[in-house]
């Protein structure tokens, strides 16, 4: 499964690359280097006994993305990950406007889900649970608050959204022999037993 | 399973109507109306309708010539039709309440998401008391049993049109009919017997059919009740299909007849026998039985047998047009029933959760499929395992594609929006389209550098020289993305060489195969990358005019870059290539002190060598691909910058 990730503006870094690091790596590395465009991450997870590989497109905050970007990275992606950051009230205020951009530019089945990013820092919280959990009820996405630092949440956060997307291939939302969605059946890889290996490509959304 | 069917639908027939004088066709569309109820009624109707009119098409021939040599009979002939009309008026209660409850049956399916209802699986033999004694009906219901009822009357017209004497005939035929071949044959003895008139003469040879039927049945029928429910609507379509082929195939032997005297019987239903399996095995393909095909081999060899000795010419060349009519028809029937299921159920949610519901004991093609696949799969894991290190898995595992993916689209992107810029423009977008044609200068390269080629050293780059070249490339471009990556591991190909003393064994020339394969994968797949970014630093570019872009003049620089990427690329096998040749000493020097390097065979290293290099060709097009990828995006880029400053010397 293919994930495209949007990650991290210039200067003011919700964590975007840091969680795909510790999703991936399985490692934090606090100074990171500025992205520029996109980046990518993949790994391997198994869904109801189905490998899937998350190919996830760390792009930068879309903000800062020029529109051109914008439209062709958004285009094929099956899921996104809309990171604000709990410490940084202006990310949460930026949400809006990038969910109208993401809603525009991507398919409209796209699985989108809110993550407050480093709820480690809880003294220096501007964001309360409540309004981002207020917020994803209110624009129909899956929340969750996590933590690249001490990896809280972070496996949840993607494991969940492949698992909406896959469930989204289930229903017969995304068709997989369809590349624009951004899902691919694999070739042949170490799972015998189904015989279907979707992949899937979501898009990790940052927003600060 | 048929045989039981059949029975119970001529005892419907009987309590229903002792007129028995279209018995047997009646009991035909009592098994069609049986299947055809298990799916959505309306729509498997409307397709039969359609298959009919095509079927009648097919049956035109036959009519007329029907027509020409019986000009007598066809008085009786319009008679047969009018008085089977006001028949089947008589017949229609019957059908239509059991239409009526079938369709109920389908709806109360769907109303509940189509629920495994045991009323419905029973709903092909219900009970006929139950049948008689529900009677309401409902607006669609009788709409649907009307169209029914509309093709069930095109049918028997057609059917009559078929055997006008079935008045004399038909009451003998009431008692056997194991399987529809029989009323094929029955068809076709018709029309002998309108010929000589002789009731007994008919009755003698249906008899003498019917006994040879039952040892004649072929297995095509097995292998229907094998597949199970696996859209049995279609089972029905291709059933009429059969019969009315099988009609087409009198057509044939009737001519055979006029032409030839009339073959005697066996020699017809020899003939519709062979109809039947040719049939039987191209409708039942999708079950991959092996005896389908053997029958098919059967009944070629047979074709020979007797075929030989009468006019061949005719009766292939017209015998060719009917099946390959009938696939056609097969074709349509097929595409029609889709269209159908698809109007009644556009997500086909119902229909599979039909199928699934069906086929839970019974085998399916895509099931089949899939097993096949995995078998496949498995087997190609296994080869894998053992010694595949092929250049697109690696070059996928190191994000190549990713990249070439984003650049692809990227790419489209620019290219839509090129297109849409004024026509003016045409002679900027060639002029820099020139750049990326890179075929031009292959030839200038060959010519120029052809005695430099011929040195192996001159073919692979120097570290230090590319090194110069694109830190002198990135100033002039005024680039911000990084070549380092490419050259790193460009330099880390060149140590990996000397950092071990390589030995000509199978196990060290396997490893600098593998060792080669994976530098061309990662060095691609940086240069894809570098491509990425570049793509992306000149779409960031369009956004303001002090932002990055270049002149037309310095496109030359990407392109002497793309031929340094190429020349890395070519340069790789080049360089484990020839180190690879070249430890061929090795061993042995140093065979005194020991016996146990063996050599490596001279052929699995040709080999070696040679897979490399096929590896290597398919790195240099994904390199040329991503080049030619960042075409559109730099003509963007350009045809931005200029317009801006035109616009901005106007003010």
């Amino acid at each position: 499964m293919l994930e495209k990730a949007t990650d991290r503006s210039y200067g003011m870094c919700v964590g975007k690359s840091c969680l795909l690091l510790q999703f991936t790596d399985k490692r934090f590395q606090p100074v990171h280097d500025l992205t520029i465009g996109v980046e990518f991450g993949a790994r391997m997870i198994t869904i109801d006994g189905k490998q899937i590989k998350l190919q996830i497109w760390d792009t930068v905050n879309i903000i800062e993305m020029s529109f051109n970007l914008c439209i062709s990275y958004y285009r094929g992606a099956a899921g996104a990950l809309l990171v604000y950051d709990i410490t940084q009230r202006h990310t949460f205020n930026h949400l809006t406007s990038w969910l109208e951009d993401a809603r525009q530019h991507s398919n409209s089945n796209m699985v989108i889900m809110l993550i407050g990013n480093k709820c480690d820092l809880f003294a220096r919280r501007e964001v309360q649970k409540e309004e981002g959990e207020a917020f994803a009820r209110e624009h129909g996405l899956i929340f969750m608050e996590t933590s690249a630092k001490t990896a809280a949440n972070v496996e949840e956060a993607f494991i969940n959204t492949a698992r909406e997307i896959y469930g989204k291939i289930q229903e017969g939302v995304f068709d997989p022999t369809n590349e624009v969605n951004g899902i691919k059946i694999g070739p042949q890889h170490a799972n015998p037993r189904t015989g279907e290996r979707p992949s899937s490509s979501a898009e990790k959304g940052g927003c600060c | 399973m048929r045989n039981y069917r059949t029975d119970k639908s001529e005892e419907e027939f009987e309590s229903a109507d002792e007129g028995s004088n279209n018995g047997w066709t009646n009991s035909i569309d009592n098994n069609n109306e049986k299947k055809i109820n298990v799916n959505h009624n309306g729509a498997v109707s409307e397709n039969n309708t359609s298959l009919v009119q095509i079927t009648n098409d097919l049956n035109s021939v036959q009519i007329q010539k029907d027509i020409i040599k019986q000009t007598p009979l066809s008085d009786t002939e319009k008679k047969n039709v009018a008085s089977a009309s006001t028949k089947d008026w008589s017949i229609w209660p019957t059908f239509d309440t059991k239409t009526g409850i079938n369709q109920k049956t389908n709806d109360r399916l769907n109303s509940v998401s189509l629920k495994k209802d045991p009323q419905y699986q029973d709903s092909s033999s219900p009970p006929s008391s139950s049948a008689h004694s529900d009677n309401d009906s409902s607006s669609l219901e009788e709409k649907s049993s009307d169209r029914y009822l509309n093709y069930q009357q095109r049918k028997k017209y057609r059917k009559n049109r078929c055997d006008p004497n079935n008045d004399d005939s038909e009451s003998n035929k009431v008692t056997t009919r194991p399987s529809r071949e029989t009323t094929a044959r029955d068809d076709k003895s018709t029309n002998n017997i309108k010929k000589h008139h002789n009731v007994h003469e008919a009755r003698r040879l249906l008899d003498h059919l019917s006994e040879q039927s039952p040892t004649r049945t072929p297995s095509w029928g097995q292998s229907w009740s094998n597949i199970g429910s696996f859209l049995s609507n279609a089972k029905s379509t291709v059933n009429t299909l059969k019969s009315s082929v099988s009609e087409g195939f009198s057509a044939v032997i009737e001519s055979v007849e006029s032409s030839l005297g009339a073959p005697d019987p066996e020699q017809l239903a020899e003939m519709n026998r062979m109809a039947f399996k040719i049939k039987g095995e191209t409708s039942d393909s999708e079950t991959e039985e092996p005896d389908a095909q053997q029958n098919q081999q059967d009944s070629v060899t047979n074709q020979g047998g007797w075929l030989s000795s009468l006019s061949i010419d005719k009766i292939t060349t017209t015998g060719m047009q009917i099946v390959s009519g009938s696939l056609d028809v097969l074709e349509t029937v097929g595409k029609k029933t889709f269209e159908a299921i698809n109007e009644v159920d556009p997500e086909l949610k119902g229909t599979r959760h039909l199928l699934k519901g069906g086929q839970q004991d019974s085998v399916t093609l895509s099931e089949i499929i899939r097993e096949t696949q995995q078998q496949g799969d498995n087997n190609d894991l296994s080869k894998s395992n053992h010694n595949s290190i092929t250049f697109t898995r690696l070059f996928e595992k190191n994000q190549g594609l990713t990249h070439l993916e984003a650049l692809e689209s990227l790419s489209s992107q620019a290219s839509i929006k090129v297109q849409t810029f004024d026509y003016r423009n045409n002679e900027l977008l060639e002029k820099i389209a020139v750049y990326f044609d890179m075929e031009n200068d292959k030839r200038e390269d060959d010519s120029s550098n052809n005695e430099a080629m011929n040195n192996i050293e001159n073919q692979i780059p120097n570290i230090d020289d590319l090194s110069f070249k694109f830190t002198t490339y990135q100033t002039q471009l005024r680039s911000t993305v990084s070549m380092d990556k490419v050259l790193e591991v460009y330099q880390s190909a060149h140590e990996f060489i000397k950092e071990w003393d390589w030995m000509d064994t199978a196990l060290d020339q396997k490893t600098l195969h593998d060792e080669a394969i994976d530098c061309l994968a990662i060095l691609c797949s940086h240069i894809v990358e570098y491509y990425r970014k570049t793509a992306e630093l000149f779409l960031m570019g369009c956004k303001s005019l002090t932002a990055f872009s270049v002149d037309v003049e310095l496109l030359k620089l990407f392109q002497k870059q793309q031929i340094d990427f190429t020349n890395m690329l070519s340069g790789i096998p080049i360089l484990f290539a020839k180190h690879m040749k070249h430890i061929n000493n090795v061993p042995s020097n140093s065979i005194k002190n020991s016996e146990t390097p063996v050599r490596c065979a001279v052929d699995y290293k040709h080999q070696l060598i040679t897979d490399l290099f096929i590896q290597s060709t398919s790195s240099l097009t994904y390199a040329h691909d991503a080049y030619c990828l960042l075409k559109p995006v730099i003509q963007q880029s350009i045809i931005y910058h200029m317009s801006a400053i035109t616009t901005l010397n106007d003010l």
